[in-house]
């Protein structure tokens, strides 16, 4: 049931008005990080107030919303934000993939492909990717600006050097249209190249840092990389152990304390798609 | 041949403080030049407007690259001066810290800038990166260690490498051996000593040590408040200075 | 053409002003003017403290001129050092005109044999090259070879000059300037020095240098200039 007293969706409009120019420049510019007001939400701050308040902005009451927290549909906090929009606009809610207009994310992209008319945001902690060399916002903003991501590729040699191959398993930089690295939030580098040419709108909003970033449907994203070690996504040595899936993300459970452990696919939807259909 | 870089009626001041007063000046390819003077003579001042990290009140500093296009430092768009920056010539700091990347391996400190021009092989960078290190004699099998574990005669030794990595043919250093050991300064300056001959660097250098000036430096400016009081060839300003001031600096080394 | 002179001195004044002595002036040199030519050698020689050695110190560079002229033939083009830029006394002594200092002032560390070859590197001659010539040239000053690779600090004092002679004459310049070549050396290597400079002057070097030593003096020049009261008179070769 829809909350007495909050505006649609609980945002004001002139806010989702802000926030849905900001959005705009965005679109306009993929990969650029745009400044934004992040209003105080009802929940604190690391906990989606990004991605919930772009969600709120572009929410109407025709869209199906589906939430998911690191793949599931079932976690508290996505349960949590689900019910939350559920109450604040009355718009219907989903766990199917196939069924969602919009979908918010914590750190996944779905298996099931996205298709044309879908929106996918994002929750993002750091939105800025060379900020693990280079603390000064003055000096990250002129990087972007005068495009040069030496540093974007030192973090990779990085790894290099001491693994002997990119480490970095998520959060992994990529560079958008060509022209602006970009991070893609925390979601695994087996979700990265989700991102090349897809044919959703993909939204990425940060509350605490207050940017929001977008990648347009069907734009080149590729993940960096060196000639010699190019870009490889990771691979099981097991299948799903619930479905069988041999080609989505799988997260490892531990089953009881004497080693036991079983992987199943992240994504529950995904999974428990191929269970019924099988 | 033409300068390497020129600065034309240069003036910076800070406040009421004038650190460069009018200056004109040129430097050669492959010259080693010192800029002598005490704390507050605008030397280091000086050296920062003409490598491109203070712009001055007025006046002008040009770069010459080596296929003859000149370039006005504070004219140029700043993604074209962090370019020249980058590739023509180099920065080495006073203080190591504000010269490396302390959280990047020696290896990452070196390759920056490679990768930075567009460089994409790891082998090839790292390549470098391990002759470069050999280069300034420190152990390439240190290749992957943070400088946090250098010493500071090794922590000036890897900025010098991260800068020459891209070929420069000036090289700036403000007090290069500034703060270090008498026995690992006097190696370092050895060490430059042949790097410059070798690679045909043009240097211009900071330091208040004569010393180390007359070791380097074939041309010397002697600098006091914002001016240049004496310019020449080090031996002879340093042997047979006219200036009182010069003739006071030279008065005042110790000798053994 | 091949008469003009190597050297050409004119009016040379010279006064050093020491400010840090209340600005007393000390006059040292007062309208100097001679010639030199190829092959000649001219001994300066006068009393002690004269300004003799301030003489070679200017001409080389060392010492400022302000009044005056030093022509030198280099290079096809009569330049004037008085008053020069850095960078064209830079190019004179690296071709054209070599000093021999009464002692040995050399970078620290480096060993003899780079000291001795670094004036062929600075022509651009191959390092290894270089190497090669010095040996010949510290072998032939009778240094022996277990002192090559150790730097002169630690030489004696007559080592240091005969290393201080190699890597001045090395590069064969055409203008030889030598104060006190051979003073701190004994009977047999002051022979061997004595027929270097007698073998450069004979393959057509212009010599000017400062010498107490009558007997060394007179096995050398061709001409001797007397320096005394400022002034310079030139006097008959006994």
């Amino acid at each position: 049931m829809i909350s007495e007293g909050y505006n649609f969706a609980y945002l004001d409009e002139q806010t989702k008005r802000m926030i849905r120019r900001a959005l705009l420049k965005a679109v306009a510019v993929p990969g650029y990080q745009v400044p934004f007001s992040s209003r105080e939400m009802p929940m604190p701050y690391g906990w989606g107030t990004g991605g919930i308040q772009l969600t709120a902005s572009i929410i109407g009451t025709g869209d199906v919303l589906k939430v998911i927290d690191q793949g599931a549909d079932d976690t508290t906090n996505a349960v949590s934000i689900r019910r939350f929009f559920a109450r604040t606009s009355g718009v219907r809610t989903t766990t199917k993939t196939t069924e969602a207009s919009i979908i918010q994310t914590r750190h996944r992209i779905p298996e099931t492909p996205l298709r044309s008319g879908q929106i996918m945001v994002f929750q993002v902690p750091i939105p800025e990717p060379l900020r693990w060399l280079e603390p000064r916002e003055t000096e990250t903003r002129k990087l972007h600006a005068l495009a040069e991501y030496g540093i974007a590729h030192v973090r990779l040699y990085e790894d290099i050097s001491i693994m002997g191959r990119v480490a970095t398993s998520y959060n992994y930089p990529v560079l958008v249209n060509g022209r602006y690295v970009m991070s893609p939030s925390p979601i695994p580098n087996f979700d990265n190249p989700k991102l090349h040419r897809s044919p959703a709108l993909m939204l990425f909003g940060a509350g605490r840092e207050q940017r929001i970033y977008a990648v347009p449907p069907h734009t080149d994203v590729h993940s960096l990389d060196f000639e010699d070690h190019p870009f490889k996504v990771q691979d099981w040595f097991e299948p799903c152990a619930l479905c069988g899936s041999r080609r989505s993300y799988l997260d490892e459970i531990v089953t009881d304390d004497r080693g036991g452990r079983m992987f199943v696919c992240s994504d529950t939807d995904y999974c428990s798609q191929r269970i019924a259909e099988a | 041949m033409s300068p390497i870089l020129e600065a034309r009626q240069l003036i910076k001041t800070f406040g009421r403080i004038v650190a460069c007063d009018d200056l004109d000046m040129e430097v050669w390819p492959g010259e080693a030049l010192a800029v002598v003077g005490e704390s507050g003579s605008g030397k280091t001042t000086l050296l920062r407007c003409l490598s491109g990290l203070l712009a001055p009140d007025s006046g002008a500093v040009t770069f010459r690259s080596l296929g003859g296009e000149t370039s006005d430092l504070y004219a140029i768009s700043a993604a074209r001066l962090r370019f020249l920056m980058r590739t023509e010539w180099g920065f080495v700091h006073q203080n190591p810290y504000q010269g490396l990347r302390m959280n990047v391996s020696a290896g990452g400190n070196i390759g920056e800038r490679l990768m930075a021009a567009g460089d994409r092989h790891y082998g090839r960078i790292r390549g470098q990166a391990t002759h470069w290190l050999n280069e300034l004699e420190i152990d390439s099998a240190r290749i992957d260690e943070h400088p946090r574990t250098f010493s500071g005669g090794m922590l000036q030794r890897l900025q010098i490498a991260r800068n020459l990595v891209t070929g420069p043919r000036l090289l700036f250093m403000d007090e290069p051996t500034g703060g270090l050991d008498v026995s690992v300064q006097a190696r370092l300056l050895d060490l430059l000593r042949d790097l410059i001959e070798r690679l045909d660097l043009a240097v211009i250098f900071v330091t208040h040590d004569l010393a180390v000036a007359r070791l380097i430096a074939e041309r010397i400016m002697v600098m006091r408040d914002g001016q240049v009081v004496e310019q020449g060839l080090t031996d002879r300003v340093l042997d047979d200075p006219q200036h009182p001031y010069t003739q006071q600096l030279v008065a005042s080394i110790l000798r053994l | 053409m091949p008469s003009d002179p190597r050297l050409s001195v004119r009016h040379l004044a010279k006064s050093f002003c020491l400010h840090l002595q209340g600005g007393v002036e000390l006059s040292v040199l007062d309208d100097v003017s001679f010639d030199l030519a190829d092959g000649e050698c001219m001994v300066i020689r006068g009393p002690s403290g004269r300004g003799k050695s301030t003489l070679l110190r200017m001409i080389f560079g060392n010492y400022m001129a302000e009044q005056g002229q030093i022509l030198i033939r280099h290079g096809g083009e009569v330049v004037d050092l008085a008053g020069a830029a850095p960078r064209l006394v830079l190019d004179v002594r690296r071709s054209t005109m070599g000093y021999v200092s009464q002692f040995l002032h050399c970078l620290p560390r480096v060993p003899a044999l780079d000291i001795v070859a670094a004036p062929l590197r600075g022509l651009g001659i191959d390092p290894q090259a270089a190497r090669d010539r010095a040996v010949q040239m510290l072998t032939y000053l009778a240094i022996p070879e277990r002192m090559f690779e150790v730097p002169p600090a630690t030489f004696s004092g007559g080592e240091q000059q005969r290393v201080n002679i190699a890597r001045s004459l090395i590069n064969e310049p055409k203008l030889i300037l030598l104060d006190e070549p051979t003073a701190s050396l004994d009977e047999a290597n002051q022979d061997r020095v004595l027929e270097l400079l007698q073998r450069q002057r004979d393959r057509g070097a212009a010599v000017l240098a400062v010498i107490h030593n009558t007997e060394v003096a007179a096995a050398l020049a061709d001409r001797e200039l007397h320096i005394e009261d400022l002034r310079v008179t030139e006097r008959t070769v006994p």
